[in-house]
């Protein structure tokens, strides 16, 4: 592929897509270690899930190495398996609100 | 061919990453949790999906293409899955909403409670204000004006027996204010009666209520204040123009308050008056607008007090017109007019609308005979037709000063918007003056 009819356009493009979402990263780091609550976190890292599948199909491309694309794939069924684990926990032990001091 | 594959591969790349990396951003700033699920569940697969196509045709090999495809489709599937059940597992886990969620539609449906591995933290409730109240700056440098009659000139006799001694006048503004404030002080005059001036009633700035994007509530507010700043200068000009003329005026007792409030809190500052002066055309975010939705309109629904709405001024009311429709409220029009005691020596003359349809020709019977027995001229005018074409009906109201309304407005569109004219509409727009009784 890197002798296609206009040499270098493609891992050029996958360059620059990779450092727009090597960027994208930054947001959802902070959303990661800031975020207020449980569920900004497990959002946080589904979101990370997807960035990472974009990244395994840019190294795909970079390193002109189609099985990096299953790795995609992989990450993508995880994330979402990730996902709805977290669901589930978030969801089962969460406890009823404590009674507090009325305001 | 390979080139245009090139071209779109390259393209793909670089747009999808860049959804994604805005994706990223929303799950950054988007105020609550759920909002931010939402940047990341559609944004996020839609830019990771491009970037996936976009790897698959760069290889330009069928497997690869293959496999982007599979991973396209599992995300597709998977990512709505996913975010109901974290959307789900937030609300129970009693993540908190945003100021700007409109309403809470699982409330009762969902338990909320707490899921934290601090025990000692509580379910966050939802803000109880929609928009945040911040410091409204409210217009508290005009003094409450008020300046009793002159003694000497107030015995002068009250030439109109009118039953309405105290009378209000909005200051809303627009391009019929000054005629309705001479219209106010003519009548003040002729009862004998006080006249209060009452600037910005019924008057609210624009505001938007509804969801807002990141960097709306802004422009929401830039809207807001913007519609204030207009309906403060048009008060202005029109409490000064009003205590211009109070001061030309001295046998009238005046005052001259400004309150600004929702139309709906305006019945709470008409206590204590008989009768309101409106200027026609004046809508309640301080801008024109039709017939139907002006405060005079609001007021009249109401039926709290008779409101005149004044687009032009006149001296000396000597036809009046009574607008009779099917509605029960048209029955009363007669029984409003004496009971404001205004314009008693005008001819009045009767308009019925369509009367085939029930109701119509016994309501101007009646009323007809109720004017009769008070001495007033009644004339009975030919039928309205309800397909009448405006042409015919507007020279016909040109010799009338004024007349008598149930309502600003029956406009109503029919099946496919067959009906193009309204008469309560008509009439509001060519007679000078309208009693809404």
């Amino acid at each position: 592929m890197t002798d296609g009819l206009i040499p270098g356009l493609i891992p050029w493009a996958a360059a620059l897509a990779a450092a727009i979402v090597t960027l994208g990263l930054l947001p959802v780091a902070f959303r990661l270690l800031v975020g207020p609550s449980a569920a900004d976190r497990a959002i946080a890292t589904d979101m990370l899930g997807l960035l990472g599948a974009c990244l395994a199909a840019l190294t795909a491309v970079l390193a002109v190495h189609a099985a990096f694309l299953d790795i995609a794939l992989g990450i993508a069924l995880v994330g979402f398996l990730a996902a709805v684990a977290f669901a589930r926990l978030m969801e089962r032990a969460s406890m009823p609100p404590a009674p507090g001091p009325a305001e | 061919m390979s080139a245009l594959r090139e071209i779109l591969a390259a393209l793909l790349l670089v747009g999808g990453a860049a959804v994604v990396a805005l994706a990223a951003l929303g799950v950054a700033r988007l105020p609550d949790p759920f909002s931010r699920m939402h940047a990341a569940a559609k944004a996020g697969v839609a830019g990771a999906g491009l970037l996936l196509l976009g790897a698959g045709l760069a290889f330009g090999t069928t497997a690869a293409m293959l496999t982007a495809l599979a991973a396209v489709g599992f995300l597709v599937l998977t990512a709505p899955v996913a975010s109901h059940a974290l959307g789900r597992a937030a609300y129970v886990a009693g993540a908190p909403l945003g100021a700007a969620s409109v309403a809470d539609a699982l409330s009762g449906v969902l338990d909320r409670r707490v899921f934290d591995i601090d025990p000692a933290r509580t379910a966050r409730p939802r803000p109880t204000a929609l928009v945040t109240p911040r410091e409204e700056p409210v217009m508290s440098a005009i003094p409450e004006f008020r300046r009793p009659a002159d003694p000497a000139l107030r015995g002068a006799p009250a030439t109109d027996r009118v039953a309405l001694r105290r009378v209000l006048c909005c200051l809303v503004g627009g391009p019929h204010q000054a005629e309705a404030t001479a219209q106010a002080f003519d009548l003040a005059a002729r009862a004998g009666g006080s006249l209060t001036g009452l600037s910005g009633a019924g008057l609210e700035p624009r505001m938007w209520r509804g969801p807002l994007p990141v960097g709306g509530a802004f422009w929401a507010d830039w809207v807001t204040s913007r519609s204030r700043q207009r309906i403060r200068e048009n008060c202005a000009a029109a409490l000064q123009d009003f205590q211009g003329r109070a001061a030309a005026a001295p046998d009238i007792e005046v005052a001259a308050r400004h309150e600004e409030g929702q139309a709906a809190d305006l019945a709470r500052t008409l206590a204590g008056h008989d009768f309101v002066v409106l200027p026609a055309g004046m809508g309640p975010h301080g801008v024109a607008c039709a017939p139907g939705e002006e405060i005079g309109a609001s007021l009249a629904r109401a039926r709290l007090l008779p409101v005149l709405r004044v687009r032009r001024k006149v001296a000396e009311v000597r036809s009046v017109l009574l607008v009779v429709g099917s509605s029960p409220a048209c029955g009363t029009l007669a029984a409003g007019l004496l009971r404001t005691g205004l314009w008693p020596n005008a001819a009045v003359s009767i308009l019925p609308v369509a009367d085939y349809r029930p109701g119509v020709a016994a309501a101007v019977e009646a009323q007809a005979e109720l004017l009769r027995a008070t001495g007033r001229k009644v004339r009975l005018l030919s039928s309205l037709e309800l397909e009448f074409e405006l042409d015919d009906l507007r020279p016909r109201l040109a010799t009338f000063d004024a007349a008598v309304l149930s309502c600003l407005s029956t406009h109503h569109g029919g099946f496919f918007d067959m009906v193009r004219n309204c008469a309560h509409e008509t009439v509001a727009d060519t007679v000078p003056i309208v009693l809404l009784p």
